[in-house]
């Protein structure tokens, strides 16, 4: 089991009860398409995805970025037992959307760098430590399942 | 992984231009960062007086760092012949391993999110991840 200090458990609240989901869900997800182009590949349905410009307008992209950080929601309730939180969507990434878990850490690096951006000095070395330690488990157990 | 296209070197350049003059209080919080969120690096500087962000020994250091991309930035045309160097000092000197590179690029890209989060776009975030990366492997040219 993971263990927290209160200081991490605080700052992982703290940071998800400030960011606007629907400004940081389509920020990250499109930064990662754009970034990791070779993630563009689950979104073969998506439209335009051709240039920075269209996958930032894309309304496709804006709502399922926000899906995804509505999904770590799940996480931050449960951080006391992630692995078993996301047991489910670990086996729909891997069975129904055959998701390279790789790209768990692109999309996770991509949403340290919005959060940063969003807090600004506020995103200290230990904030960031916490924030990242927290996105390591999720990411972690989002591969838990895969076989 | 990939090589610089045009376009990459024509947004780091415009980028570093931008960004250099905070060249110092970048690579102190970056290297800070990276002692307090990757502790494993610390390693490396156990010969320092002190290991606190934002010490004498972290910014100095930092400066050096940053005076490293910038030169790097000027040599853009040609990182592995430009870096060698600096590639021979980190593969039998400092023997520094090169996951570590990658640490501290990250490192370097939050605190340009931070700091210049308006213009850290994702164009430009993609060629600066690019760039770093390029570095990196320049740097890591003579190590075996």
């Amino acid at each position: 089991m993971v263990e927290w200090t209160d200081f991490e458990r605080a700052t992982i609240k703290d940071i998800f009860s400030k960011i606007e989901y629907d400004v940081v869900g389509p920020a990250t997800l499109a930064r990662c398409l754009v970034v990791y182009p070779w993630t563009q590949r689950y979104f073969g349905k998506f439209g335009n995805l051709y240039n920075a410009a269209g996958i930032a307008e894309n309304a496709m992209v804006s709502k399922h970025g926000i899906t995804i950080l509505h999904g770590l929601d799940r996480a931050v309730k449960n951080m006391d037992d992630i692995k078993n939180t996301y047991a489910e969507l670990s086996v729909l990434h891997s069975e129904k959307l055959h998701v390279d878990p790789d790209n768990f850490k692109l999309l996770a690096d991509c949403l340290t760098i919005v959060v940063a951006a969003r807090f600004g000095n506020g995103f200290t070395g230990e904030v960031q430590a916490a924030f990242q330690k927290f996105m390591a488990v999720v990411v972690s157990s989002l591969g838990k399942q895969y076989h | 992984m990939t090589s610089l296209s045009t376009k990459d070197k024509e947004t780091v350049t415009a980028f570093w231009s931008m960004v250099s003059g905070k060249s110092e209080d970048i690579g102190n919080d970056a290297l800070s960062r990276m002692l307090v969120v990757y502790p494993q690096t610390k390693t490396y500087f156990s010969h320092w007086k002190e290991l606190t962000p934002g010490s004498a020994p972290v910014r100095k250091h930092g400066m050096t760092v940053m005076k490293g991309v910038g030169d790097a930035v000027s040599k853009i045309e040609d990182l592995t012949a430009g870096l060698r160097e600096l590639s021979e000092l980190h593969a039998f000197t400092l023997r520094v391993d090169p996951t570590n590179f990658k640490i501290l690029s990250h490192n370097i890209l939050v605190v340009f999110a931070i700091m210049f989060p308006n213009d850290f776009t994702p164009e430009v975030h993609v060629s600066m991840d690019k760039f770093l990366a390029a570095l990196a492997g320049a740097l890591s040219e003579k190590y075996r």
